[in-house]
C-alpha cells in the first residue's frame, strides 16, 4: 500500500527567547521518520509536550520543518512555498481539540461550513447547499435544515465537534490530521464521535492521523499507534499488536498507568514511572527516556538507540532490543 | 460514620430560571472509607462539594437538607463557625485545576504553612518543620519550601495542593478532579500517593471525577450522579460488577477498555438541561429501558441489595 504521507528525519524546532538577547531551540520534534498509509489512521500517543501535535502540524506545513523531509503522495513538499501549497490546504484539513473556540461564533453553521467552498471557488450556490447537507448528513446532525440556522452555541459540545468534522470533509480531502478530537467531550458522546469518525474514514478512504494523550480510544480507532517521548518516536506498530505486548519500556509505563474500570485496582498499588518528563530545551544526552527507566544500562546514555523492527510489524528504539544506534548528526543539518 | 448526608438541595437562579444543580442527595462515608462521585459534565458533581464545604456562589436560591460531620449537624452552624471550626480542620478540598491558585509571589512553603501560623497561632520555627514532615510525606524534597509556584511542575504543584489539604489532618478531604490536569504517568503517581495516604492517615475521601475507571483505582464506595441527583449508590463491586441503574450501565459500556476488547456503545443525546429538566426520571429520554411510567414520575429508591441502592422504575413496581 502507497504511503499518504511520509516524513524522513523530520525536525521542527520552536525558539524560546532565554534572557534578554538570546533565544534557544525547543526541539519539539526531533528527527521523526514515519509513514500513514492510505486509508490507515496512526494514533500519536504521547504525554504534553511530547512533541505530537507539532508533528502533525508540520505534517501539514502548518509549521515549517527546520529539516528532513515532508512527502505528501509521493511529491516532496518540505520546501514548496504557502502560495503554491494551495491544493494542499484542500486535500489536507486538520480538526481541533476544542469546538467551542475552533468555530465562529457569529456565523450560522451554514456560513461557517461554506466559507471554505466559496474560497475554494466553488461557484455554484446550490451546489455549494447540497455539499454542506450531505456533509452534515454523513455526521448524523439531524434535521439538517434545522441544523444550519443554528449558531454554535445552540448547539451542545459534541454537535459542535461534528460541525467540525463536515467541516473538515466538505472538500473531500484524503488526510485528516484530528488533534485530541474527543478529549474536551463527555464520556457517553465520545464513543458515539469516534464512530463517526471510523465510519466517515470508511467511506471517504481517509489517511487519518489521530493525536490523542488517551491510549485507550487510540486503541478503538486506529490501525497503528506511534508513541512519542520528548520530540522523538519511541515505538510503533500493529495497535493491538503494541497494547497486548508493549517493547518499550515508556510504553510499558505508559499503559500500566492507565486504569480499566476495576474495583480490584484500588486494592494495589499502580507501577508507575517514576519522575517526570524532561525538558525538550535540554533533553537528555542518550535515550532520552533513560533518566526514568527501570532497565537503564550504561549505553542508555551514551547512545541513542535508533527505532528499528523488532517483531513483525512492531518497532521500538531500545537498546534492550538491539545494538544499533543513530549516527551523530551530520554538519549539513540546519541549526 | 463520618458523613451522613440527607437530602441536600443547593439551587441557583440563572437569566433562565430556577438551576436545580443539586436536587435532594443523600449519602454516607465511613472513616476511612473513599467515595467515587462519578458524572458527566453539569450533572452537578461539583456544586455537591461545593454544598458540603459551604463554597457557595452568590446566586443560591435554595439550599437545605442535612450534613452531619462526625455527628455534628453542620447545616446549624452559622458561616463564622463553619470558617473558624470546620473548613481546613474537619473538611480540606482539593479543587481541579487548584494547583493554578497558588499565589505565583509568595514561596510555596510560606503559603502551606500560612494557616498554622495565622489560625494555630504556632511558632514560624515549628510551622515550616511541619510543612517540611507534610511535604516529605506527598513526596517533595524539601527544597521546595523556598519554591516559588512557577518554578514547579503541574504535578509538584498538585503534591503541594495535596499537602495543604492534609495539614491540619482532617477526617475527610474532598478531591474534585485532582488529576484532570495532569499527564497520565503523573496521574498514576498522584493516586498511588492518594492511596498511601489513605492507608497510612484513615482518612476518608470523596473523590469527583467524570472518568469511572480512574474512579476505581481508589474509591471503596461509588456514587453515580445524573442530573443533579443520585441513580446509584453501592460498594465499587457492585457498582462496577453488577451495575443496576441503565445510565450506570450505558456509562460502563461507554469506557473503552485497554485491556480486555470491548465494543464501546455510547449514551444517545446529552445530559439534561437542568433549567428545565424532563418530567419524572430525569434520564428517561436518553434510557434505553424506557417505559410508560418513567416519564410520568419520578422514580422510586430501590435496594437490590445489601448497601446497594437505585433510583429507577425498574426495580420499584410495588410502588406503582
Amino acid at each position: 500500500m502507497s504511503s499518504i504521507v511520509e516524513t524522513r528525519n523530520l525536525r521542527m524546532y520552536y525558539t524560546v527567547r532565554q534572557g534578554l538577547f538570546k533565544t534557544v531551540p525547543v526541539k519539539a520534534v526531533d528527527g521523526v521518520s514515519m509513514n500513514i498509509k492510505a486509508a490507515e489512521t496512526l494514533a500519536l500517543v504521547g504525554e504534553s509536550g511530547c512533541g505530537k501535535t507539532s508533528l502533525g502540524r508540520t505534517t501539514l506545513r502548518l509549521l515549517e520543518p527546520v529539516s528532513g523531509e515532508l512527502i505528501f503522495k509521493g511529491k516532496d513538499i518540505t520546501h514548496d512555498s504557502q502560495q503554491s501549497l494551495k491544493w494542499l490546504r484542500r486535500d489536507a484539513q486538520i480538526i481541533f481539540q476544542d469546538p467551542y473556540s475552533s468555530i465562529n461564533p457569529y456565523m450560522n453553521i451554514h456560513q461557517i461550513m461554506e466559507e471554505p467552498l466559496i474560497i475554494h471557488k466553488i461557484e455554484d450556490a446550490d451546489k455549494r447547499t447540497e455539499m454542506i447537507y450531505r456533509a452534515l448528513e454523513e455526521v448524523r446532525l439531524y434535521p439538517v435544515d434545522e441544523v444550519v440556522r443554528k449558531y454554535p452555541h445552540m448547539l451542545s459540545g459534541g454537535q459542535r465537534q461534528r460541525v467540525t468534522f463536515a467541516r473538515a470533509l466538505l472538500l473531500d480531502p484524503t488526510y485528516i490530521v484530528a488533534d485530541e478530537p474527543v478529549s474536551m467531550i463527555d464520556a457517553s458522546s465520545r464513543v458515539e464521535l469516534l464512530q463517526i469518525l471510523s465510519n466517515l474514514q470508511k467511506l471517504h478512504n481517509l489517511s487519518i492521523l489521530y493525536i490523542t494523550h488517551d491510549i485507550s480510544t487510540a486503541k478503538y480507532v486506529s490501525n497503528r499507534l506511534a508513541v512519542m517521548y520528548v520530540g522523538k518516536m519511541v515505538e510503533r506498530g500493529d495497535v493491538l499488536k503494541v497494547i497486548g505486548k508493549p517493547l518499550h519500556p515508556y510504553t510499558q509505563g505508559l499503559i500500566a498507568s492507565v486504569p480499566d474500570p476495576d474495583p480490584s485496582n484500588r486494592l494495589s498499588y499502580r507501577e508507575v514511572i517514576p519522575g517526570e518528563p524532561p525538558n525538550a530545551i535540554n533533553p537528555p544526552a542518550g535515550c532520552r527516556f533513560h533518566t526514568r527507566c527501570p532497565h537503564v544500562m550504561p549505553i542508555c546514555s551514551e547512545k541513542e538507540p535508533k527505532l528499528i523492527e523488532i517483531e513483525q510489524g512492531q518497532d521500538a528504539a531500545c537498546f534492550l532490543y538491539h545494538k544499533e544506534f543513530v549516527e551523530e548528526e551530520q554538519p549539513g543539518d540546519k541549526r | 460514620m463520618v458523613l451522613k448526608i440527607e437530602e441536600l438541595h443547593l439551587h441557583y437562579v440563572t437569566m433562565r430560571g430556577m438551576l436545580k444543580a443539586v436536587d435532594g442527595i443523600s449519602l454516607e462515608i465511613g472513616s476511612g472509607e473513599a467515595l467515587g462521585l462519578v458524572g458527566e459534565s453539569g450533572c452537578g458533581k461539583t456544586s455537591m462539594s461545593l454544598g458540603i464545604t459551604r463554597l457557595l456562589p452568590s446566586n443560591v436560591s435554595e439550599y437545605k437538607g442535612s450534613i452531619e460531620l462526625e455527628g455534628r449537624e453542620l447545616m446549624k452552624l452559622s458561616k463564622e463557625e463553619f470558617r473558624s471550626d470546620i473548613n481546613w480542620k474537619k473538611i480540606s478540598m482539593v479543587f481541579q485545576g487548584a494547583m493554578n491558585s497558588l499565589n505565583p509571589v509568595i514561596r510555596v512553603g510560606i503559603q502551606v504553612a500560612e494557616p498554622l501560623v495565622v489560625h494555630e497561632k504556632m511558632r514560624k520555627q515549628e510551622a515550616k518543620e511541619r510543612v517540611l514532615e507534610i511535604f516529605e510525606r506527598v513526596g517533595l524534597p524539601p527544597e521546595t519550601f523556598d519554591r516559588y509556584a512557577h518554578e514547579l511542575s503541574g504535578g509538584m504543584k498538585q503534591r503541594v495542593v495535596i499537602a495543604m489539604a492534609l495539614l491540619l489532618n482532617p477526617p475527610l478531604i474532598i478531591l474534585d478532579e485532582p488529576t484532570s490536569a495532569l499527564d497520565v504517568s503523573i496521574q498514576a503517581q498522584v493516586m498511588n500517593l492518594l492511596k498511601q495516604l489513605k492507608k497510612e492517615r484513615n482518612m476518608a475521601m470523596i473523590f469527583i471525577t467524570h472518568d469511572i475507571a480512574l474512579s476505581s483505582d481508589i474509591s471503596d464506595k461509588m456514587a453515580v450522579m445524573y442530573g443533579g441527583r443520585i441513580v446509584e449508590f453501592g460498594t465499587s463491586e457492585q457498582v462496577i460488577n453488577d451495575p443496576r441503574h441503565p445510565y450506570t450501565q450505558k456509562l460502563l459500556a461507554s469506557t473503552p477498555l485497554l485491556r480486555s476488547y470491548n465494543e464501546p456503545e455510547f449514551i444517545p443525546g446529552a445530559p439534561p438541561d437542568l433549567v428545565s429538566p424532563p418530567t419524572g426520571c430525569n434520564y428517561h429520554p436518553r434510557c434505553h429501558m424506557v417505559m410508560d411510567v418513567c416519564s410520568r414520575k419520578d422514580p422510586p429508591t430501590a435496594y437490590p441489595e445489601e448497601g446497594q441502592r437505585v433510583e429507577c422504575w425498574l426495580y420499584g413496581e410495588e410502588n406503582e
